[in-house]
């Protein structure tokens, strides 16, 4: 049995956690509060917000740029959905929220009156995906090159913004066409009262953080963790959830990604399956959502094809990771890591298999009406 | 005297097809939907390396495979490996070339050349604007990438650059010298290393 242990990635996530009770919506920040129109009685909040236009040369490419709204809510917002609109070019983008002095501005590289809000570089305030889906979550994956999109949950599910929250995302731009470009994207949240709340969505992440990706070679890590006892510790029974969105996360050399149920007899249950796709997977709005049907945990596989002379493990910046995100209405949150990784040698197809011990489990309980 | 006027007549017409009196007209050169392989490379490229290789047919594409006739193709959520296609890109439908293939264990692709018949005719003096990129461009050890496109004869764009590279935009005003009748062979032609991504947005008659 592993140890069921709090740590200070998972208090993030509780800080994430607002009060059930608290029902109203203060948007203080620089988002546009809409008045609200009416659904069956309920009241629905909308917010907007223009990001900065980037600008993009004649063939040009823009990336490693970041862009922060920040909400000024001073309750939760339990969001049901979230639309984009953009003025062209946006070849694709993913947003998180996070607490909003997660990323706040690097005066040696960003002067001293850098805003918290706006546009920035990157690197410049250490913005990373896992970390801003660790420190609150995924909120919008921006398909490839699409002008207009509308991410709803399904069920009434709602994701919970925690008070005091700011969006923010890496964008990628492209421009084909013979002229520069000045595009920018807008965001339209819409948000329901807390007693309109019928499942608040929780967080589950993998991280494998034990790769050890051989060179010249095309491979794959599988790692399953068991989710029985900490689901029985916190919740009481056996694993009971459904799976709403998936985040997978890699880098340039992944080519897989599948994240499955995991029976005790050994059946597998496929939840997302990413073939061949190099680099920049996408997130999933399972739809409708995926019942775990008795497995006791999860499995999630990594592929990659290594085309350099050496070993790559798990690391930012010419390194690889095996990263997902998944939003449940299960009651209770996870977290875990890699523990010892076991090659197993190369299949027939000359694929180099890997077997990863599932390392320590964190989980915290989510969703405490 | 009325047979030397039609005589002349007759020649005057016949001289106005395929000759350089004849006006051409402003637009598309290519269609990135009629792409298709071609071995007519080697006159203006040299003969393709011994290790040469590139996908004739799409991989794992079953849902896309054969492409719509004259459409695009949005291969987000696809599994397909192809090592070009008519991708759709914003408004355009660009000529995507991707160089990967299944497995390490297969060369990579590295010589590519593709052909189509013209649109349109060109006449001396004419103006055609090729455009083109790449993605940033890697492979584990340097070397070079070409992007090449010729019309009839003559190379409009010949484009090199050392791998790695960041991401560029390549593009040529190339001015005919003679006429190019409708169906003059076009060529696109792109030498790689590694794992990467080209493309022809498009061409155009200025």
């Amino acid at each position: 049995m592993r140890l069921i242990t709090l740590s200070i990635i998972f208090s993030l996530f509780l800080i994430g956690c607002g009060d059930s009770g608290m029902s109203a919506v203060g948007a203080g920040g620089s988002g546009t509060a809409g008045t609200g129109g009416s659904r069956g009685g309920e009241v629905i909040q909308k917010l907007t917000h223009a990001y900065e236009p980037i600008f993009v040369d004649v063939g040009g490419e823009v990336s490693g740029v970041c862009q922060s709204w920040v909400l000024g809510n001073e309750e939760p917002l339990y969001v049901t959905k979230v639309r984009q609109t953009n003025d062209g070019g946006w070849h694709h983008s993913n947003w998180f929220f996070v607490p909003e002095t997660f990323y706040p501005p690097n005066p040696e590289a960003e002067g001293d009156d850098a805003p918290l809000e706006g546009t920035w570089r990157c690197r410049d305030r250490k913005f990373g995906e896992a970390a801003a889906a660790t420190a609150g979550g995924v909120f919008f994956a921006q398909s490839t090159q699409t002008l207009e999109e509308l991410q709803e949950f399904p069920n009434g599910a709602v994701l919970e913004i925690p008070p005091r929250s700011m969006i923010v995302g890496s964008a990628h731009l492209l421009n084909v066409s013979a002229a520069p470009i000045d595009s920018a994207i807008t965001m339209e949240i819409e948000a329901v009262p807390a007693e309109e709340v019928q499942i608040r969505l929780a967080p589950i992440s993998f991280s494998n953080t034990s790769l050890e990706i051989p060179p010249m070679a095309e491979s794959r890590f599988s790692m399953m963790c068991d989710l029985r006892e900490p689901y029985d510790y916190l919740v009481g029974g056996a694993p009971d959830y459904n799976i709403y969105y998936v985040l997978a996360h890699y880098h340039e050399w992944g080519n897989y990604f599948k994240l499955s149920f995991a029976h005790e007899d050994g059946r597998r249950d496929t939840i997302l399956e990413i073939k061949n796709r190099v680099g920049e997977p996408l997130g999933k709005t399972i739809d409708p959502p995926m019942h775990n049907n008795g497995a006791m945990g999860l499995e999630v596989d990594c592929g990659y094809i290594n085309d350099t002379d050496r070993t790559l493990v798990y690391g930012l910046g010419g390194q690889e990771m095996c990263v997902f995100l998944a939003y449940t209405d299960a009651k209770f949150k996870v977290g875990t890591e890699g523990g010892e990784n076991h090659p197993l040698g190369q299949n027939e197809d000359g694929l180099f298999l890997n077997e990863t011990e599932c390392g320590a489990v964190i989980a915290a309980p989510a969703n405490q009406e | 005297m009325r047979s030397r006027v039609a005589l002349a007549l007759s020649l005057h017409v016949l001289w106005g097809c395929g000759s350089s009196s004849a006006s051409s007209t402003p637009g598309p050169l290519v269609d990135n939907t009629k792409w298709a392989s071609s071995e007519k490379g080697e006159v203006f490229f040299g003969a393709p390396p011994a290790d040469s290789e590139c996908l004739s047919e799409p991989i794992d594409c079953e849902e896309h495979y054969p492409w719509p006739e004259g459409q695009c193709v949005d291969l987000e959520e696809s599994s397909c490996i192809v090592s070009f296609v008519p991708e759709c890109l914003d408004s355009f439908t660009v000529l995507a070339v991707y160089t990967r293939m299944p497995n390490p264990q297969q060369p990579l692709c590295n010589w590519l050349t593709l052909e189509q018949p013209s649109l349109r005719a060109i006449v001396a003096g004419d103006q055609v604007e090729v455009r083109a990129r790449h993605a940033k461009l890697n492979a584990p050890v340097p070397g070079d990438a070409r992007m090449s496109f010729v019309i009839g004869d003559e190379i409009a764009l010949d484009y090199t650059v050392l791998i790695p590279s960041d991401f560029k935009h390549a593009s040529n005003v190339w001015t005919a010298s003679k006429d190019y009748p409708v169906g003059t062979p076009l060529l696109f032609h792109v030498e790689n290393h590694g794992s990467n991504e080209y493309m022809l947005i498009e061409v155009n008659v200025l």
